[in-house]
């Protein structure tokens, strides 16, 4: 698909939704089974011939309109996409091989032991209410997030350890952490982290929730009815676009209305009834007809996360063995689990990272189905006898019967859970099914059940470090049972800002993890755009997140 | 009479009462916690949540108090109609009632005069019909109505009207042109109903013995229908359209999703599946006192369709 006319960026999405990740002690983590993330895509390619046309008024149909306009209270994807267009961030990630690259910042310096960053700014962007960004208003708006505390739950969490920004000179700003903080540069490019006027800073959260703040982006807020409409409009002397944009001026369409239309089968029929010009999450139910109609295009991303997990409870007296862990996974049939449950919405995990994660490393010769494998290692650890129900039993007649507690609610994850029921039970292993209806906000050596799972996007690899580290004993996966090579490697990545030698440790922690049976990757999540043929220019940030300034109406 | 409705206002008052205290205890008793749906993200999507952030944000929704100081602080607010604000959003709850209500009430209202008209109209026609099986086929069809779910019937609507005709938008509220189909998705299960109800006892009616005077001594069979069995036949279908009321509330919550209109139906399910106590509260205060006032509303209406109807305050 051509089109010439593709952004540079085109690719990936990215992650949305809690990244969390990082710092702070985020913790507790296991959390919902399978659910969906919002997600992130990218589009990338589209199929819109000819130049750009200016004007016009894009309508795209959301999932769900958020109710906070503040991409730094509500890390949610809807809230994210809105915070992309109205606020810019110091930097902007590739979305083809997530380096960081700079955008209000032109570029940075970090210390030796890596808890200073220096950024030099631009100066010539001003926000919408006329302030200029400069080093006061970095200061201002990362003392903000750190001020803000849970009600940013990402921004603080990627602030956690912030001793104070100092202002150097008018357009150069230093970040002072009390630890190393590597991480902290990836985190300037996501929407937690967005550059708002000063003057906007002091506004009560509620409000600013509700738009009630002015920031650099390509759009200003026209309005907002929280759950239902947002409309923007253009600014006309935008001229500071993300690197990755083909488009370095003011955005193209003259106004975009997003509208929540929370029904798939009522998104996608407004869409090809022309209704709407862009929608996201196109619904799994609908994904083939519009793929086959070829008046329109779909831009189908893998979120740059996680990928979604069973992750075996090291703490559980039937999972402290590394082969019964590994077992699990090898008796798992990941493409039945996909084509029966997620059709087109995701596809096969190949490792702990999903494919268009920065950091990922290809693991699918170990993240395989092998049940044979499987019962061989079930054999070596132990789990050697087979009950009359079928079930595996060791030397003292335990039976390997797991329990997976998780949020009922979701019929893909429920549905999800009962095929690796009926897989891991021709290996001999018992899975009993416990949905809840909210799991517990506990610490993890209370966790209930032996196999937890949870989901988190990030583009950066940082995102496993939380919860597969003993730093944070209370949301460790390895609760009580600290591994210390692995360890070593997290922590590290902390302290490394060389982003080849990033990867280099991510990847033998993300071999760790998958041979010590740590984690059970299932799937990778994916996010389908669709919108017409006529629509030119569409692309996505590393996130998956639609650059709207980009697109253009051709007719 | 005042003193009946001022005894009814009473009762009123205590039927609030125990909603609020019900959904109060409920709230509390119910698995949930709102601050870990705000920390997780309403995506549904499983993250790490930091148990110190958990208890700031507790302590600053009031949730560390204990449950009966929560309850009194409750109470007492809720007698100066102020509702705090809502955890989700922090904006004020009454705003954000206050904006979801038109929509809602614009629904409801044309909904019930939809089933008003069809319903009266519907009834009132097929007991003009010549033979009975021709009567009674009329009124079984519309159990159809009756059966269909809201959900599927919204789906079928725009399927055919909005993305096959495009005759109307498939979403949104605010013009009329988006109020049509929602209000016929609302309205059908009801107008099956009314006019089961209303064709029943207009055929009773119409089997009265004054009904046969009338017809004796001229009195066409629309005339007997319409000026001396509808009133007598009423009764009922009033007593239920005061019952569907309630019912058309409960309804937007479905057709406000599938039509993606903003109110109070939506803004239900959302407060619900976020833990949003102060919302809920409020909304369950609003519906109470909506069941009152209507309740009372058609009360009052009796005695002028029927004037054999007397209301007394005693035993009320």
């Amino acid at each position: 698909m051509p089109s010439s006319r593709l952004p540079a960026p085109r690719r990936l999405s990215g992650p949305k939704g809690w990244t969390t990740a990082t710092a702070t002690a985020v913790a507790l983590s296991l959390v919902l089974t399978g659910c969906g993330s919002d997600g992130d895509q990218d589009a990338s390619g589209n199929a819109a011939a000819g130049d750009p046309v200016d004007g016009g008024t894009v309508t795209y149909g959301f999932t769900e309109a958020p109710d906070c306009v503040d991409s730094r209270q509500r890390p949610q994807l809807n809230s994210r996409t809105i915070g992309r267009q109205l606020a810019d961030t110091l930097t902007e990630q590739d979305p083809a091989t997530g380096e960081v690259l700079p955008w209000l910042a032109t570029s940075w310096s970090v210390s030796d032991d890596v808890t200073a960053f220096t950024f030099e700014l631009r100066d010539d962007v001003t926000f919408s209410d006329g302030e200029t960004f400069d080093a006061e208003a970095v200061k201002a708006n990362f003392d903000a997030v750190v001020e803000l505390g849970a009600l940013a739950p990402q921004g603080s969490s990627f602030l956690a350890g912030y001793q104070e920004s100092v202002v150097e000179d008018e357009f150069v700003v230093t970040v002072r952490f009390e630890e190393p903080n590597a991480q902290f540069l990836q985190a300037t490019a996501t929407q937690s982290l967005i550059q708002l006027s000063p003057a906007s800073l002091g506004n009560e959260p509620a409000d600013l929730c509700q738009g009630d703040f002015a920031g650099s982006g390509p759009f200003t807020l026209e309005s907002f009815t929280p759950d239902s409409t947002v409309e923007l409009v253009r600014r006309d002397d935008y001229a500071w676009a993300s690197p990755i944009a083909e488009n370095q001026g003011a955005a193209h369409v003259e106004r975009v209305v997003l509208e929540g239309i929370p029904e798939g089968s009522v998104r996608q029929g407004s869409l090809t009834s022309g209704q709407v010009d862009v929608i996201e999450s196109v619904p799994a139910s609908g994904l083939a007809q519009l793929e086959s109609d070829d008046r329109f295009t779909v831009d189908s991303v893998v979120l740059p996360a996680i990928a979604i997990p069973y992750v075996p409870l090291v703490h559980s007296p039937k999972l402290g063995d590394a082969d019964t862990r590994r077992a699990l996974s090898l008796a798992l049939d990941r493409e039945a689990i996909v084509s029966a449950v997620y059709n087109g919405v995701s596809q096969p995990a190949t490792g702990v990272l999903t494919s268009t994660n920065p950091g990922h490393l290809d693991q699918s010769d170990e993240v395989r189905y092998d049940p044979e494998a499987a019962e061989e290692l079930l054999d070596r650890a132990g789990w050697d006898t087979v009950g009359d129900d079928g079930i595996r039993e060791n030397a003292d007649g335990e039976r390997l019967s797991l329990t997976i507690t998780y949020a009922s609610g979701s019929p893909e994850s429920e549905q999800q859970h009962q095929l690796a029921q009926q897989q891991w039970a021709e290996v001999g292993i018992e899975l009993t099914l416990d949905p809840v209806a909210e799991l517990p906000l506990v610490q993890m050596d209370e966790y209930p059940g032996d196999i937890a799972t949870w989901s988190q996007t990030r583009a950066d690899v940082d995102v496993i470090r939380l919860v597969y580290s003993s730093f944070h004993p209370e949301m460790s996966m390895l609760y009580n049972h600290p591994d210390e090579e692995l360890d070593a490697l997290l922590s590290s990545l902390q302290t490394t800002v060389d982003s080849e030698e990033r990867l280099e440790i991510a990847e033998q922690a993300q071999r760790r993890i998958i041979e010590q049976g740590y984690s059970v990757p299932v799937y990778d999540r994916v996010w389908a755009y669709g919108y017409p043929n006529e629509l030119g220019g569409f692309a996505t940030d590393i996130e998956g997140k639609a650059l709207l300034n980009e697109v253009w109406l051709t007719s | 009479m005042t003193r009946y409705v001022l005894v009814r206002l009473v009762n009123g008052l205590f039927v609030l009462w125990a909603a609020l205290t019900v959904s109060f205890l409920v709230l509390h008793l119910v698995p949930g916690d709102p601050v870990s749906v705000m920390l997780r993200g309403a995506g549904g999507e499983g993250s790490a949540v930091d148990p110190a952030a958990a208890d700031e944000l507790r302590a600053e929704l009031g949730l560390d108090q204990p449950v009966h100081q929560q309850y009194l602080e409750f109470v007492w607010n809720a007698l100066r109609l102020d509702f705090g604000t809502s955890f989700q959003s922090g904006e004020e709850v009454t705003g954000v009632l206050s904006r979801a209500l038109p929509a809602t009430l614009e629904l409801a209202v044309t909904s019930l005069l939809l089933v008003l008209l069809v319903g009266v109209t519907t009834a009132v026609g097929a007991s003009l019909l010549p033979t009975a099986r021709l009567r009674s086929a009329v009124l079984s069809a519309t159990v159809v109505g009756n059966a269909l779910p809201s959900f599927w019937t919204g789906i079928i609507l725009l399927q055919v009207f909005s993305f096959g005709l495009g005759w109307f938008p498939a979403y949104g509220n605010g013009e009329f042109a988006q109020l049509v189909l929602p209000a016929i998705a609302l309205a059908l299960p009801s107008i099956g109903l009314l006019t089961q109800v209303l064709g029943r006892s207009l055929r009773t009616a119409l089997a009265e013995p004054y009904v046969r005077t009338a017809r004796a001594k001229g009195a066409s069979r629309l005339r007997a229908v319409t000026a001396h069995a509808l009133r007598n036949a009423a009764i009922p279908a009033m007593t239920l359209f005061g019952l569907m009321i309630g019912g058309i509330v409960a309804g937007a919550i479905i057709t406000e999703s599938v039509f993606s209109r903003q109110g109070l139906g939506r803004l239900t399910a959302e407060a619900i599946s976020a833990h949003d106590f102060p919302v809920i509260r409020a909304l369950v205060f609003l519906a109470g006192a909506l069941y009152v006032a209507v309740n009372l509303a058609v009360d009052l209406i009796y005695p002028k369709v029927d004037p054999r109807i007397v209301l007394r305050s005693t035993g009320a």
